[in-house]
């Protein structure tokens, strides 16, 4: 009898304690764990124009609005995206986001702005004419940017994260990017945002509104 | 541990620096040794010994026996530059002149100093030329009939007198004060080994330090040789003053550079020009071993700003004169991190030490210099927009050539035309930030110009040139980062006046 009393105790405080911790899951192994959105500024924002001859114009970075045009491109990339301890979620989008910085310019980036992989390495001295100032910098006018695998603003119906639906916001799916470049080929070169369109966006220097990479990481648990 | 090293260091290079002078000095001595018309023991032109009788017998071969067994008495085998006087002493042909030399030579005054000199060495009453003697081993000895009246003791003082001349070392064999000092040593009654030996090396010492003077003299001269000043152009390259001209070597000087800017994606630096203000003295040392000093400091106009740019430091110290030319050693320490933004803040933003050697060599008709140095690597930071960028820069070795040719038009100045030309090896220079990554390998720039300058009593006003005539594909001045060294772009166009006081 005894010992009946005290097996009965053991399971009923062991029951106690994991209940304390947090919900009880037995799970089902098929199920992917519960996700966290990551969002972070894209601290490289580069403006290249045919007009800006050198690489430190400081038109052409940490601007509050860029405008682009046919001869005016903007390169983006998120410098640590190639370390390997981002815990980033293969089966589920990465994003680009920005925002247009009116409605008329919205409308025109749903319809001309596109982000394309740029096939070569640069800095943020890049200029229209080169990747960088040093030896063997130049490339090919307005960056070398693979052009078949260029992405359009994602369809305003489509179904998008809390982040893609605010007012004037533009989001690109990358993900396609992301597998090619930068988890095969291990190369983050970027993205180069071109619109043959004159279309302002707005820059790295609006507080809120700067160009954010946004994926997705397996949840924390808490025990 | 820094400070050991740095010792041992100096050891290493004041050891370096002593074998070359003493090499230089022996390879100069040995010249000097074989060079010019012999000399005789007593100081004419030997004319006189060239007839004579050879003799075997009487008291001229007692007394050289005698001498000889004086010296082995004091065992003088032992001492320092007299390891072969006995032999010299008592192996010497003897020979017996028909008559006393020609009175001539008792109207040189310092023939008869040299005479009085010898008499009083060797004892004798009366100032005449009593024997002769080639200053070189194996020579034999000629004695005059005036020898003849001389006593045993007066012989022997003799006999070891011209053996003398013969067996000391060659820097005073010659000296005929140094000569009879030691004679009177060995010969003087109560002489000892002891005292000799003293002789010998006091007059051995005396005689190293006036040569080394007579070397010290010369190469001063060679310093201070009236000369215009040296190619501006070149020191424009090295941001160094010239070597050393002691007579008016402190420096101040203005000059203005305008660089000829490459491509503007391409330029490192937006510069367009540099003004540069530079005092160099020299306050330490004297003579032609003084250290000069220098500190320049410039100000640097970009396309739409203008701010201070690099301090520099500098030193500069003759090492030697070896065969006229000047071998000087300088250092030099370029400040680009003064202060922040700016500068500072760009490919060109970083500390830069310089060590090298000249070889020059100044005449009245032209100059020419010869520059090997190295450039150590250091680092700069540059951010733009959020991203910073480490621009870690390799050694860098340069090898140059200034050359000039001077028209002395007016009494204390005159027109000077030349040009340098600088071949530099940039170690590879690495660029990483965030995920940008580059090194540029090896560079290789060549560059040449030219200058002409007017010199006019201490006041020196040049215009000069330079421009990279050939380079590693792409490559410019831009990006070996020194900026005071060598500026930027694809060369640069300037101008200078300086004085000197």
């Amino acid at each position: 009898m005894i010992r009946h009393h005290a097996i009965l105790s053991f399971c009923l405080l062991t029951c106690g304690l994991l209940s304390g911790c947090g919900p009880l899951r037995f799970g089902d192994p098929g199920e992917s764990p519960p996700a966290q959105e990551i969002v972070l500024a894209v601290d490289g924002v580069k403006l290249i124009e045919r007009d800006i001859l050198r690489g430190d114009d400081l038109r052409s970075f940490q601007q509050r609005r860029y405008s682009l045009h046919a001869n005016a491109r903007l390169l983006l990339r998120y410098e640590m995206l190639m370390e390997e301890n981002l815990g980033l979620r293969q089966d589920l989008p990465v994003r680009l986001r920005l925002f247009a910085e009116s409605a008329e310019d919205l409308q025109i980036a749903r319809s001309k702005l596109r982000a394309c992989p740029i096939t070569r390495n640069w800095m943020m001295a890049a200029t229209w004419n080169a990747a960088h100032p040093w030896r063997g910098g130049e490339w090919t006018p307005g960056a070398e940017i693979d052009w078949e695998e260029c992405v359009s603003v994602e369809a305003a119906d489509q179904p998008t994260t809390q982040l893609c639906s605010e007012t004037q916001a533009l989001c690109f799916n990358i993900s396609r990017w992301y597998r090619l470049w930068v988890r095969e080929r291990k190369e983050n070169f970027g993205l180069a945002l071109v619109s043959e369109e004159r279309v302002n966006l707005l820059g790295d220097a609006s507080p809120g509104k700067a160009p954010r990479i946004h994926w997705h990481e397996n949840a924390a648990r808490v025990w | 541990m820094a400070k050991r090293e740095l010792n041992s260091f100096r050891l290493v290079l004041d050891f370096s620096l002593r074998m070359l002078l003493l090499l230089s000095l022996l390879s100069l001595g040995t010249e000097w040794a074989n060079a010019g018309p012999t000399k005789v023991g007593n100081g004419d032109d030997g004319g006189d010994l060239e007839s004579g009788q050879r003799i075997s017998t009487g008291i001229l071969i007692e007394t050289q026996r005698e001498a000889a067994q004086l010296l082995r008495g004091l065992q003088v085998q032992g001492i320092e530059g007299l390891g072969t006087l006995i032999p010299e002493t008592e192996k010497a042909d003897l020979y017996l002149a028909e008559q006393d030399p020609s009175p001539q030579a008792k109207t040189n005054s310092e023939t008869q100093a040299e005479l009085k000199e010898i008499a009083q060495a060797i004892g004798a009453s009366e100032p005449y030329v009593y024997a002769r003697t080639f200053a070189e081993p194996h020579a034999p000895t000629r004695f005059f009939p005036k020898a003849l009246l001389l006593d045993r003791k007066n012989l022997i003082a003799l006999h070891v007198h011209e053996a003398l001349h013969r067996a000391l070392p060659a820097e005073i064999r010659e000296d005929e004060k140094s000569v009879s000092r030691i004679t009177l040593a060995i010969t003087a009654a109560g002489a000892t080994r002891d005292r000799v030996q003293e002789t010998v090396s006091k007059e051995l010492a005396s005689a190293r330090e006036a040569r080394q003077e007579a070397e010290r003299m010369q190469r001063q001269a060679t310093a201070n040789m009236p000369i215009v000043p040296y190619n501006a152009n070149f020191a424009a390259a090295s941001s160094l003053p010239p070597g050393p001209e002691l007579k008016s070597p402190s420096l101040f000087a203005y000059s203005l550079k305008s660089y000829v800017l490459p491509d503007p994606d391409k330029s490192l630096a937006p510069l367009r020009s540099m003004h540069s203000l530079r005092s160099f003295l020299y306050p330490f040392g004297r003579g032609s071993e003084a250290l000069g000093l220098g500190i320049e400091f410039s100000y640097l106009q970009a396309q739409d700003e203008a701010y201070l740019g690099p301090v520099g430091l500098s030193g500069r110290m003759k090492l030697l004169t070896w065969r006229g030319f000047d071998v000087d050693g300088f250092g030099a320490l370029r400040l680009h991190s003064v202060g922040s933004g700016e500068l500072k803040d760009s490919p060109m933003g970083r500390d830069i030490l310089e060590v090298g050697v000249s070889l020059k060599r100044d005449e009245k008709w032209y100059m020419v210099e010869n520059k090997l140095s190295v450039h150590g690597g250091s680092k700069a930071e540059q951010k733009i927009g959020a991203v910073q960028y480490t621009h870690d820069y390799g050694s860098i070795v340069e090898a140059g050539i200034a050359a000039a040719l001077r028209l002395p038009m007016v009494e204390d100045g005159g027109l000077e035309l030349g040009g340098s030309t600088q071949v530099l090896l940039a170690q590879n220079t690495r660029v990483k930030g965030g995920a940008f990554d580059y090194e540029t390998g090896r560079l290789r720039v060549v560059t040449a110009g030219p200058e002409i300058a007017w010199n006019q009593g201490a006041l020196r006003f040049s215009a000069n040139a330079r421009f990279v005539i050939d380079s590693t594909k792409g490559a410019s001045l831009d990006q070996l980062g020194d900026l005071m060294g060598h500026g930027v772009g694809q060369g640069s166009i300037g101008a200078g006046l300086s004085f000197k006081f």
